[in-house]
């Protein structure tokens, strides 16, 4: 380890020794998309679950990191209500974020950007041509490296993320965060060596809101 | 603020979760009938001839483009290109693939889902007899 990655760990391990530390699990529910072009798409309900870990260096500010699985993908509907097509992908994802906070009397508004890292460990299409009693489900088949056609999975995803929340420290001896986040992939989750004329990339979109028991260390 | 306070905000955030979503349906979206769900751009996964599968046969090349405005471009197992206009009968059960004035292929529709289409033509030839060939054709990502 060099001199200035030996400082950093020092300056980190000084700043987290003196800081405030909460860790918690984090539940929540979650609506995404992915196609940009699609008349039939509409909001994907999804859940996620994990871990957070916030670390208070100043009054005001805040670093938080999460470690989640979450639900993601796209449904087509028509009619409104009858779902034909529907992907449910399934990563293991890694948010690092900046988190400013305001107190007030009775509770702490918080505001969170930051990026996150994902894997897409699985996905599950449901399909129906006709209605609900003819669903059929499979699982999606990843893949890896370009096929016949130059169609390639991109499992990695990278993108931003924003947030606004409350923390609420009354309920025993830790802190309720109620968050409601925005999500924006910016990796595109397929591609072409050779992009054909009607391409249409597909990037995640999530919103969630989420509930996070925080307990100090 | 109290705890019933709280509880008014979280429901007030999925309200509006939830009208996002809602937000998000076009009713005006007719439904799809079966000419949407075969309009794609397919390849071949196998073919059977009388229940045989192909097995020795590079099939890597085909494409068959059903394009919405019913016209269609298919590219044959050797890279010929040939187009023409594709229809289906009242019954949405056979697809008829016009190719020029006078030749038209019909296919039976064995099955069809959102990512499989199976059809079956029938060809009489003197010298083997009766010939079933089953294609199983499945989308292009996209």
């Amino acid at each position: 380890m060099n001199r200035l990655g030996f400082l950093i760990l020092f300056l980190a391990a000084t700043i987290v020794s003196e800081a405030q530390v909460t860790v918690g699990p984090k539940v929540g529910f979650s609506l995404s998309r992915q196609k940009e072009t699609s008349p039939y798409q509409v909001l994907k309900q999804g859940v996620h679950y994990g871990g957070v870990a916030r670390i208070e260096i100043l009054d005001f500010l805040s670093i938080q990191g999460e470690i989640l699985v979450s639900q993601k993908g796209y449904r087509e509907e028509f009619d409104g209500d009858q779902a034909f097509d529907e992907l449910t992908s399934t990563y293991l994802e890694i948010p690092a974020m900046v988190s400013l906070s305001k107190a007030t009397n009775d509770f702490t508004i918080i505001a969170n950007a930051g990026v996150y890292n994902a894997f897409w460990q699985a996905g599950e299409f449901q399909s129906t041509i006709d209605g609900p009693d003819a669903i059929i489900t499979e699982s999606y088949q990843f893949v890896s490296s370009p096929d016949a056609s130059g169609y390639k999975d991109n499992r990695v995803d990278f993108g931003v993320l924003g947030g606004l929340g409350i923390l609420y420290d009354r309920f025993g001896s830790g802190n309720f965060i109620l968050e409601f986040r925005y999500a924006k992939g910016l990796s595109k989750i397929n591609s072409f060596e050779v992009e054909p004329s009607d391409y249409n990339p597909r990037k995640n979109e999530t919103f969630s809101v989420s509930l996070s028991y925080m307990l100090f260390l | 603020m109290n705890k019933l306070s709280y509880i008014r905000g979280l429901l007030a955030i999925l309200m509006i979760a939830a009208a996002i979503s809602g937000c998000e349906v076009d009713s005006s979206v007719e439904p799809p009938e079966k000419e949407f769900f075969i309009s794609k751009d397919w390849k071949i996964k196998g073919v059977q001839v009388n229940g045989a599968e192909v097995t020795n046969t590079d099939l890597s090349l085909y494409r068959l483009s059903l394009n919405e405005d019913f016209t269609f471009t298919r590219i044959g197992i050797e890279g010929a290109e040939e187009s023409g206009s594709w229809n289906l009968n009242a019954s949405k059960t056979q697809l008829f693939l016009f190719v020029g004035q006078a030749n038209e292929e019909r296919y039976f529709i064995i099955d069809l889902q959102v990512r499989k289409l199976v059809l079956q033509i029938i060809q009489d030839d003197n010298k083997i007899g009766t010939l079933e060939i089953k294609y199983e054709l499945e989308p292009l990502r996209d």
